[in-house]
């Protein structure tokens, strides 16, 4: 990353000959505040405690910056708000930089400019793929010497898939400041991406000890459950379920203390597949209750059905066929309030298969009396 | 949905069988063309849709016929199985007859239908949003004990070839029909607002027929060689596979991945095929929920799985490319039995990135190539600048070839194989160029079955237009490359070949934005 341009505002020290009666205090104080937060953001790489207070921060900034002229805006600003929208995958990435990088042009800082239009490029390739982004690459052209290496190595690798190996393992190395420790951890699971897309499994799990490393490192909870994630993936996706276990408990737990309720239905939804086919009943149980009402708050009503079937699949497995069939029908007659008609058909399936199970007369007397029980028989 | 399905049956017996002629018809009509000649954009159309004949002919040759049915005899499987149903019959009277229904020493069951109190097995507590204590005293406690394997039907003898049979895992109609008689039918109630997750609602398209969803036993093989827009392995696993590949959030691509490979992983035998269904149902909404946008997402998303779309269109643009009247909008019109839905021009849809992405992935690759430059003297071979050495070689010509002339005379002609590259790559463009036709016929149908208002033909008509424009640059540059031939090389500029093969290449750069610009914008019709 270039240095940070000084910002003529917000950068400059305290005057003592300032005349106090002539200055706005508050609007001082507003002054000093952003200071101290541009100052951290500026040394702070975006994880863990620091990523969730970034928005924040930015936005504390930029409401500073609303006082006094647009051509004073802080490019690195912009540059933080871009790196917060792209690693979300949201498209105005591609707008902040851009504005990011017509100020630094403002203020003469024409490397702060490239590094933005290189990273406008990139965010443009991820977003609407290389081959939108190539014309625009191709206007920045190259430089001898180039004044952003990692940027401009990153970029390539987004820009040309083929090769995206050696370009961020290029970058890799150079990407030491502790600042861009997320532009580390985002290059990491790049490369793992890419050593996958080439069928090199083993090589992408290396990379992704390491992102889980720096990850962790950095106190960043949801990045390691991401990191976790991958390499759960990676041993589903290869036939080794048992390797993927430990990573899908450190994600789901990594979930929950994000308070994630997505994604505790995600890692949760397969972790409590792989308790079942191990008959861990008692493992698969309260993941299953966490996930029915993580899905419930979420509106995923297919996932509710999920977890109900993953709990009701807990009793099957202990011989508690009817328990089974509370849980099923109970949540069935639920789902139909809800006009989750889709995520009820589930549910009238599994209540078929139990019947199958069952027998019909055990399987009718039972839900009777759960039917009974509820008041809701029809 | 059904609209549409049922408009596509009714088009596909519409459409006769034609015989695909042959391209001289093609070449022809290119022949009659004059160098220089202006083309009014309905020509160049026709003549771009007859280039594409040759294109959409290989791929009406190369149409695959599905796979019908494979027959199981299942005689001895049944004999044995009717001697284990025998002895399972027996146990399961006697099973029923000591199950105890909340008898004993555990709570009571609600024999007199009260229910509520901390000791009623049935009220399972806590089912939604609740805490998730190990030790809830309402967690359901029935004893009723898992009963033995399925029974097994006997499939009675029928005389009748064209009956359709239940194979021996699929749910038996009197499975649902018991319960549908105790907890009435599952079915929709009209459409209510959409609101959180369950605003992505593409995969429920498999999810209507109970029936469908589960199976007597969960075996391996009731896994694979699953397909089709309704079935409900292969939606979701469609869905995990197209975000997969086009999704922009990470996290949802590791979802979409999962989906897309592990499938098998996440079926267990305790849950029932019904519960493997709804893990991979769950984790379809989870990953168009992790990549965001709501309903524009999810609509790009069922349009990924109009799989059908690119084969009825080819089916019905064929006649019409016979007849020399290939144009997208009329192909969109033919397909939908009526004219489909339009804006005006000035008023073109936003356009969706992840739609385009769709479209693309439904359509075969296409091959658009580059032209290459041309080099007049490639044919002639290398010559030393050493003085022996051009002796030496002019006596080997001789001994070989008997010929003593020059072959760098200055007025030897440019021969066929040194254009031919370019004239190949020129013919490849106008048959990417008539296919784009087709292709953006069947992107506005593909659009129109996920909603059929969508207003998709306003783009189809600007699409036309520009490619008619293409059209009519690359016969231009096409037509003047082919006078290059049979040329005496002092006659041949080298700087205007080069201009012709650059105007080529200009052609095909508009011709591959033109494809991304109509891709997006007639998937933006969806939100339009």
């Amino acid at each position: 990353m270039p240095d940070a341009q000084r910002d003529p505002l917000l950068d400059v020290p305290v005057d003592p000959d300032a005349r106090e009666d002539l200055v706005d205090e508050a609007f001082l104080d507003r002054i000093y505040d952003g200071q101290r937060h541009l100052e951290h953001l500026r040394n702070h790489p975006l994880l863990g405690p620091d990523r969730h207070a970034a928005t924040e921060r930015i936005r504390a900034v930029a409401a500073v910056l609303q006082e006094i002229p647009d051509d004073l805006a802080s490019a690195d600003l912009f540059r933080l708000a871009g790196d917060l929208s792209l690693e979300a995958g949201h498209g105005e990435a591609v707008d902040r930089y851009l504005r990011g990088a017509a100020a630094a042009r403002r203020k003469g800082d024409f490397r702060c400019e490239r590094d933005l239009h290189l990273r406008a490029c990139r965010a443009v390739a991820r977003m609407r793929g290389a081959e939108s982004a190539r014309g625009f690459f191709q206007e920045l052209g190259k430089r001898d010497p180039e004044p952003c290496p990692i940027t401009f190595a990153l970029t390539c690798a987004d820009i040309d898939p083929s090769t995206a190996r050696e370009n961020l393992e290029e970058a890799l190395q150079l990407l030491t400041d502790p600042a861009r420790a997320h532009e580390r951890l985002m290059a990491l699971e790049d490369l793992a991406e890419a050593y996958l897309a080439g069928k090199e499994p083993s090589r992408a799990i290396d990379v992704l000890k390491q992102a889980l490393k720096l990850a962790e490192q950095w106190a960043d909870q949801g990045r390691a459950g991401h990191a976790h994630a991958l390499m759960a993936t990676i041993h589903l996706t290869t036939g080794r379920p048992e390797a993927s276990l430990p990573h899908l408990e450190a994600a789901f737990a990594g979930a929950i203390e994000e308070d994630d309720d997505l994604l505790t239905v995600v890692h949760g939804t397969v972790l409590c597949g792989l308790y079942l086919d191990r008959e861990r009943w008692s493992d698969a149980e309260p993941v299953a209750r966490r996930i029915l009402a993580s899905a419930e708050r979420r509106g995923n009503w297919i996932g509710v059905a999920d977890a109900a079937l993953a709990w009701s699949a807990t009793f099957v497995g202990q011989d508690r066929a009817s328990a089974a069939v509370a849980v099923v029908g109970r949540t069935l007659l639920t789902l139909r309030q809800q006009n989750a008609h889709a995520a009820a058909a589930l549910l009238h399936a599994r209540l078929g298969e139990l019947r199958a199970v069952m027998g019909d007369e055990a399987f009718d007397l039972v839900l009777r009396r759960v039917l009974a029980a509820l008041g809701s028989a029809t | 949905m059904s609209t549409s399905s049922h408009q596509q049956r009714r088009l596909q017996q519409q459409q006769p069988e034609h015989e695909i002629q042959e391209d001289a018809r093609d070449q022809q009509m290119l022949e009659s063309l004059e160098e220089g000649m202006e083309l009014a954009p309905d020509q160049a159309g026709r003549v771009a849709g007859q280039f594409g004949n040759a294109a959409l002919a290989a791929l009406l040759g190369g149409q695959v016929a599905t796979p019908g049915a494979a027959g199981v005899d299942l005689e001895e499987e049944e004999s044995v199985e009717l001697v284990e149903e025998l002895g399972e019959d027996i146990e399961a009277g006697q099973e029923l007859e000591s199950r105890d229904f909340g008898g004993g020493g555990v709570p009571a069951a609600p024999a007199d239908g009260g229910g509520g109190s901390s000791g009623d097995p049935w009220d399972v507590g806590h089912l939604f949003g609740g805490d998730d204590e190990d030790d809830d005293p309402n967690a359901p406690t029935s004893t009723g004990r898992l009963g033995p394997s399925p029974r097994r039907k006997i499939k009675r003898p029928t005389d009748d070839p064209f009956e359709e049979t239940l194979d021996e895992g699929e749910l038996q109609p009197e499975d649902i029909n018991g319960v549908d008689k105790i907890i009435g039918p599952t079915k929709a109630r009209g459409e209510t607002p959409r609101f959180g997750d369950a605003q992505y609602a593409a995969v429920e398209t498999c999810l209507a027929e109970p029936r469908e969803l589960g199976r007597r036993d969960l075996e391996p093989e009731d896994l694979v060689g699953r397909h089709g827009a309704t079935d409900p392995i292969s939606r979701p696993t469609a869905i995990g596979s197209f975000i997969a590949d086009s999704g922009r959030n990470r996290r949802a691509r590791t979802v979409g991945r999962l989906l897309a490979t592990g499938t098998a992983g996440l079926f267990s035998q305790s849950n029932g095929f019904s519960g493997g269904v709804a893990r991979l149902c769950s984790l379809a909404v989870c990953a168009e929920a992790l990549e965001g946008g709501g309903p524009r997402t999810d609509r790009a998303v069922a349009l990924a799985l109009a799989e059908d779309a690119w084969p009825t269109t080819v089916g019905c643009a064929r006649p019409m490319a016979q007849k020399g009247r290939l144009h997208a909008p009329e192909v969109l019109d033919a397909l939908l039995g009526s004219r489909a839905p339009s804006q005006p021009v000035e008023q073109l849809p936003p356009p969706s990135v992840l739609g385009g992405r769709a479209l693309e992935g439904l359509l075969p690759p296409a091959y658009i190539p580059e032209v290459p430059e041309l080099d007049l003297d490639s044919d002639l071979p290398e010559s030393s600048t050493d003085p022996d050495l051009q002796e030496i070689d002019a006596a080997l010509n001789f001994f070989l070839t008997g010929n003593n002339s020059n072959r760098r005379a200055p007025d030897r002609p440019v021969p066929k194989s040194v254009v031919q590259p370019a004239l190949h790559s020129a013919r490849y463009l106008m048959n990417a160029a008539g296919k784009a036709h087709v292709e953006f016929a069947a992107a506005g149908f593909a659009v129109s079955s996920v909603r059929p208002d969508a207003p998709v033909r306003s783009p189809l008509e600007a699409a036309d237009r520009a490619l008619a424009r293409i059209a009519r640059a690359i016969l231009r540059a096409g037509r003047k490359l082919e006078q290059v031939e049979g040329t005496p090389r002092t006659e041949v500029d080298p700087a205007a070949v080069q201009a012709m093969t650059e105007e080529l290449n200009t052609a095909r750069e508009r011709l591959l934005e033109l494809r991304q610009w109509s891709f997006e914008t007639i998937a933006g019709a969806l939100d339009a």
